[in-house]
């Protein structure tokens, strides 16, 4: 009785179990077969008209719209204002854009501008707030820069008086 | 005795020959795995990473206009230049969105200057949709 215990256990152990092994296998086919249809992510931008009509002069940006400038150098300036990291961007445009109606940043970049780039700053912009983003025209010297030797500083405070007219008591 | 054999046979019968169809599935499995990451609309570029895109499936609905690293212009897989896009993202259209994928590391302006040979020729794409990548999880 001990021998044929034996035997009949060994038999057992001969064979492998495989189907736990062609269930999972058959699920893993299911899941690629499923998600074979790749997902695309995108976002939308939009163009200006190709013939734009009277178009105010570049440098001039309304004080209520947000135009985004990406230089040759891949640097950013908020209108006009640089912007020396991402960080501030987003801070800076989330500030401007709080309790408006319309959420459209403006971004103007210079051709020679990285493309990755611009899709970083528009993605830092869509985070802080845009929910629609424009190009502006494609122009071949890149988008206004403060004057060289200017501050922005002086200019966004153009009441505090200059240094050298103080009175002097 | 005899009911040994018996017992025996029938249990030989139960059983169906699992390994070709194993293997089978293995291949099958094997052949997915290769073929999904081929499977992206276009050419192949390296695009920009951005993660406030939406993301939608890829079921072949966009034309996508690509933009390789060296500048060379695609339209769905074939080759045309830049005089030459408007046309041919006219031709064969046929009112599908239009995907723009520019890889990372081209010039803003090579992009924008197919963005707007398109936009100036063909009607309804004052609103283009650009490709991007989710950032992995870090």
């Amino acid at each position: 009785m001990g021998a044929k215990v034996g035997p009949g256990g060994q038999g057992g152990m001969d064979e492998i179990n495989v189907t736990p092994l062609i269930d999972i296998v058959l699920v893993l086919l299911i899941i690629f077969m499923v998600m074979t249809p790749i997902t695309v992510e995108k976002m939308a931008s939009n163009l200006p008209p190709t013939d734009p009509p009277e178009e105010p002069p570049p440098d001039q940006v309304p004080p209520d719209q947000l135009m985004v400038a990406i230089y040759e150098d891949n640097t950013v300036a908020l209108n006009l204002k640089p912007e020396p990291t991402d960080e501030a961007l987003h801070e800076d445009v989330r500030l401007r854009l709080r309790g408006k109606d319309k959420k459209t940043v403006f971004v103007d970049a210079h051709p020679k501008a990285n493309y990755g780039r611009v899709i970083t700053v528009i993605d830092v912009v869509r985070d802080a707030g845009a929910d629609k983003i424009g190009f502006a025209d494609l122009k071949e010297e890149g988008p206004a820069r403060l004057p060289p030797g200017v501050d922005y500083a002086s200019l966004s405070a153009p009441a505090a008086p200059a240094p050298g007219t103080a009175p002097a008591p | 005795m005899g009911a040994k054999v018996g017992g025996k046979k029938g249990g030989a019968m139960a059983e169906i020959n699992v390994t070709p169809l194993v293997d089978v599935v293995l291949v099958l499995l094997i052949i997915f795995m290769v073929v999904t990451p081929m499977l992206s609309s276009g050419i192949d570029v390296k695009l920009p990473q951005a993660k406030t895109a939406e993301e939608e499936k890829d079921l072949g609905q966009h034309l996508v206009i690509s933009v390789r690293n060296d500048g060379a212009v695609f339209v769905d897989k074939d080759r045309v230049d830049l005089e030459t896009v408007a046309a041919r993202v006219e031709e064969i259209r046929d009112n599908r969105p239009l995907l723009i994928k520019g890889d990372q590391s081209v010039t803003f302006g090579q992009v924008r200057e197919v963005m707007d040979k398109i936009h100036e020729r063909v009607q309804g794409t004052d609103t283009l949709l650009l490709a991007v990548d989710k950032p992995k999880e870090k």
